[in-house]
């Protein structure tokens, strides 16, 4: 019995895919990005509980009814635990739940066809549009994550792209028109959300002893945030008002 | 038969022989399933009105009180007609000759209108002082002749606190509709014939009370005449027309809060049957879209006008000075129809007409079969303004039938035909800690609570808690019921409601209705005691004054049945020992689970508990969990409240819901659209109650540091609604710290 390592999860959200969900957070990420809000869930070993994929429903059995929406499966990065969330998103598509993982596309999902044709959302953050930018911000490839984008689109997958917009780091006007510009060349994406960088992973930071980088980075202004934006909506793009 | 020109167009079938508001709402109300693209913006009118009150309300809130009267004490009929501003007004009549001037009342208690009028610097005339220390007992000294020690203790001690012992019991709602669909006469004819049925062979002593009674009844309907004609109406007859209609109900609601100052004055559930009017003025043409907002809105500022004189000690425990005009709108009728109407939108419109305020305390009856339009109105509403409450009519219908209405904050009561005697709340935390310490108070060291063996183990056992537990809970019980049937009598006796009172049934059903304070607490802790290892720290005196909790243990909020149960077997016990207890007038023992914003003061008063909240921590207000307790997201910790027994609880469940506007979703519609869908999924898992409250943590912050920028943010507390910058710095650091649902 394959059993999932669970951070944590949460029984109501309005701004992780469409509707009310039940979010549910895996432990273990390849990826070190300098502004994580989740620092706590990058190494697999500090895992919370192990579930298995069964014991996942049965807790979501009880919010069903207010998570009408589906459930959405976030980390870490919840391609880490490919087995076990496969098996998780296949079980809930055969209840006609809808699914939706969060990920930064860091794992090939080559391999992965029957996980890809049971989820229902793919909700995809691609952090930075230069590949050696990305690796500073991330410690990450971003072949792959491109990779992974291609794959889904090809398969006609629905996708929401993400983009965590931070002063100094993602904000240069060029690393965005790049960014909208492999968006643009992708099918299905039903909307682009710019985030806007906030300092509230700061305090985990300092309580697990690493350092963090951001120190001095504030959160962008609603102008940098709304330029952001125009740049993705000039190509063509469905950008999200809000932040989800 | 007699039949009036003013029912012309009117469908009769019953209420036109016998009074029957129910009858006549159902034979004639449209409903309303549209959407609010109806609805007009408020007049020049309105806008002068509000305008100029805005201005008296900011030099209200410099001084405390604006003005208040120092002689006469309040009645029907004590003062003389007065104006915001004549030309402007449409719908007229005030509390006193003047807005925002505020009335004495000491039939309820002299020393409180003498201490309030003293905090604000007035003195109360020295005649009438006189009359109501040599001449007229008051409640309040009715009710200290008959207190025992051990309730005066208990008082003290804020075992039980909030009574109304000093001032009007308030959570009574008089029909006031009757006024409007039949005229004054009707109904002193209608009280004439009751008293007649009372003239039998055996004059007992409820006979002659009752006898008694209705002859005061009477003589506060030929009053509330009198009051009307000074203001140049004649409302012995049926309302004619809308305008009317709204004038009359509104007289009858003034003349209830002209002769009480009652804790809660509640209005019922009008704007479905003021609808009917609305609707056959609008039909024959003599009315527009714009003039009816018109009357809603100036209807409405009238409510948001109504002033009691309150001491600081009052304002402490109920701050921003809140009346609790509850207005009921929405649920279903029995046979299916939503009982929405076009009035339905135009009382929720008034918070954008007017701007958001607490009251009049706009309660929703939800249903999940409202109109779809209705229910996103509504929250969108709420997301707009944080001023409604919603209750659930599916819920409530089925005890309460299809013409109940909300006193005060959560108490349900069939209008003009039951009432209830307010008993505030019992301290259940506290009564935990005199388990523990053998009735010893845990800060004044005084023998409170009976004189039982402490108990005297280094770490607390469950089972033998429990035991002692209940013995204590069966003690207060008693003794709380006591106390009410103590405070009650005396009510009645000295500070009868006889207008509001005049427009019920002869036979009326009355409940007994206790309260719950600090549920969350006595759960967690009896949870840390099951689960946990909790030590317990005692002083030289050998009183346990703190607790060390090793280990981790379930917590209220998370949906987690091993303390969830807990909290409902609390209620459940301590309900079965109020049923128990022998009551004044036979009134039906209830509790509610409510603290409003006592729960600040309660928690002041009560020492370190087992769950590790430090002594004088506020206790989580209502039914809520414990501030940050909750952590596994919103549905867990709703879904914690909703699993407490109303049956057990007939008289509310509060449930206070904070969220900031970007985690309810990205766009407006998705935002509006997940608000009723949480709505709906909270009230079928068989919940009672929920505020809304949606903005983020630092508009709170700033308004505390910039009050001058928010004259109007309004938030909910426990079943009402609070101006933001009116509450103390304590309770406004208190709402900040609760949990406020948002994403990571």
């Amino acid at each position: 019995m394959v059993k999932g390592k669970i951070h944590s999860y949460h029984t109501l959200t309005a701004i992780d895919g469409p509707g009310l969900r039940f979010l549910l957070f895996l432990q273990g990420c390849p990826l070190r990005c300098m502004y994580c809000h989740n620092p706590d869930s990058w190494k697999q070993e500090d895992f919370q509980e192990e579930r298995t994929a069964e014991e996942i429903l049965e807790m979501f059995d009880k919010y069903r009814k207010i998570c009408s929406g589906g459930i959405t499966i976030s980390g870490g990065e919840p391609l880490m635990q490919k087995d076990f969330l496969s098996k998780l998103v296949h079980l809930f598509s055969k209840e006609n739940i809808h699914t939706a993982i969060d990920t930064a596309g860091s794992i090939p999902l080559n391999d992965s066809m029957q996980l890809i044709e049971d989820t229902s959302l793919f909700i995809l953050d691609i952090k930075h549009s230069n590949p050696q930018k990305y690796h500073e911000l991330t410690g990450g490839d971003l072949n792959i994550t491109l990779a992974n984008a291609k794959l889904l689109s090809d398969m006609g997958k629905k996708m929401w792209i993400r983009y965590v917009l931070v002063p100094g780091i993602t904000d240069n006007t060029e690393d965005i028109k790049k960014e909208a510009e492999i968006i643009a060349e992708l099918n299905g994406v039903e909307k682009v959300v710019v985030l806007p960088y906030s300092t509230l992973g700061r305090e985990k930071w300092k309580k697990l002893n690493y350092t963090y980088q951001l120190e001095n980075t504030e959160p962008p202004s609603k102008e940098l945030l709304k330029s952001a934006k125009e740049i993705f909506k000039n190509a063509g793009l469905p950008v999200s008002s809000g932040n989800s | 038969m007699i039949d009036f020109e003013q029912w012309d167009g009117f469908r009769k079938d019953g209420w036109n022989v016998r009074v029957d508001v129910r009858n006549f709402i159902q034979k004639n109300f449209m409903e309303y399933e549209g959407d609010e693209s109806f609805l007009c913006g408020p007049t020049e009118k309105t806008t002068t009105i509000w305008n100029k009150l805005l201005d008296l309300m900011k030099e209200e809130r410099k001084k405390g009180i604006l003005d208040v009267e120092t002689t006469l004490p309040s009645s029907i009929t004590s003062h003389s007609a007065g104006y915001i501003d004549k030309e402007n007004e449409v719908i007229v009549g005030l509390q006193t000759d003047k807005p925002l001037k505020r009335g004495i009342y000491p039939r309820g208690g002299l020393r409180m209108v003498k201490t309030a009028l003293e905090a604000f610097g007035y003195y109360l005339d020295p005649i009438t002082e006189m009359i109501f220390t040599q001449h007229r007992k008051t409640h309040n000294d009715g009710v200290f002749d008959c207190y025992t020690e051990e309730m005066r203790a208990a008082r003290s001690a804020a075992l039980l606190t909030g009574l109304p012992d000093a001032y009007g019991r308030g959570r009574i709602i008089g029909d006031y509709r009757r006024v409007a669909l039949y005229g004054v006469d009707w109904l002193i004819r209608d009280k004439k014939e009751q008293k007649r049925l009372l003239n039998v062979p055996v004059m007992t002593d409820e006979i002659i009370r009752q006898r008694e009674e209705i002859e005061m009844q009477i003589d506060s309907l030929e009053e509330l005449k009198i009051m009307a004609s000074s203001y140049g109406f004649d409302i012995s007859k049926p309302a004619g027309n809308a305008k009317e209609a709204f004038q009359w109900v509104y007289f009858a609601y003034l003349a209830a809060v002209k002769e009480q100052d009652g804790a809660a004055m509640s209005l019922g559930r009008v704007s479905t049957f003021l609808d009917i009017y609305t609707e056959r003025d609008l039909r024959n043409g003599v009315l527009t879209e714009e003039e009816v907002q018109e009357l809603v809105d100036q209807f409405v500022i009238k409510l948001r006008i109504v002033r009691f004189l309150r001491t600081p000690e009052y304002n402490a425990l109920f701050s921003g000075d809140p009346t609790w005009v509850t207005e009921s709108i929405g649920g279903m009728s029995f046979d299916g129809r939503s009982l929405v109407t076009k009035n339905s939108f135009r009382f929720l419109h008034t918070l954008r007409n007017l701007g958001p305020a607490p009251e009049p305390n706009l309660t929703v009856l939800w249903s999940e079969r409202l109109p779809r339009k209705f229910k996103t109105f509504c929250t969108k509403t709420s997301i707009d303004t944080s001023a409604i409450q919603y209750e659930s009519d599916d819920l409530m219908r089925q005890y309460y039938g299809d013409d109940y209405a909300i006193a005060c904050c959560v108490s349900a009561m069939r209008v003009g035909k039951q009432m209830q005697f307010f008993g505030a709340r019992a301290n259940l935390a506290k009564a935990l800690l005199y388990t523990i310490n053998g009735g010893i108070d845990e800060r004044t060291k005084k023998q409170v609570g009976p004189k039982v063996e402490p108990i005297r183990d280094e770490y607390l056992d469950f089972d033998t808690v429990m035991e002692k537990y209940d013995n204590m809970l069966e003690w207060l019980a008693g003794l709380y019921i006591r106390t009410l049937n103590v405070i009650h009598y005396n009510h009645d006796k000295y500070a009868y409601e006889s207008l509001q009172m005049a427009l019920h049934d002869k036979e009326i059903v009355r409940t007994m209705a206790t309260g719950i304070a600090g549920l969350s607490v006595v759960a967690d802790s009896l949870s840390a005691i099951k689960y946990a290892k909790v030590k317990v720290i005692r002083d030289e005196d050998g009183i346990a004054i703190d607790y060390q909790t090793e280990g981790d243990f379930p917590k209220y909020g998370n949906n987690d049945d091993r303390v969830d149960l807990i909290a409902y077997d609390v209620v459940e016990r301590f309900m079965n020992k109020l049923r128990k207890q022998s009551t004044y007038r036979d009134s039906t023992p209830t509790t509610s689970i409510l603290t409003i914003t006592s729960n600040v003061v309660y928690g002041k008063k009560t020492g370190a508990t087992p769950d590790g909240r430090r002594a004088g921590e506020a206790f989580a207000p209502g039914a809520n969990p414990m501030h940050g307790r909750d952590k596994l997201g919103a549905a867990a910790s709703l879904f914690s409240v909703a699993k407490l027994p109303y049956c057990h609880a007939q008289d509310g469940i509060s449930n206070t819901f904070s969220i900031v506007p970007d985690a309810l979703g990205a766009s407006e519609e998705e935002k509006v659209n997940n608000l009723a869908s949480l709505l709906d999924a909270y009230f079928n898992q068989g919940a009672h109650h929920l505020n809304v409250n949606v903005f983020n943590r630092e508009t709170l912050i700033d308004a505390m540091e910039h009050p001058e920028k928010y004259p109007q943010l309004t938030v909910r507390v426990s079943g009402y609604a609070v101006n933001f910058i009116k509450l103390t710095p304590e309770q406004q650091r208190e709402v900040i710290s609760r949990t406020f649902h948002e994403q990571y």
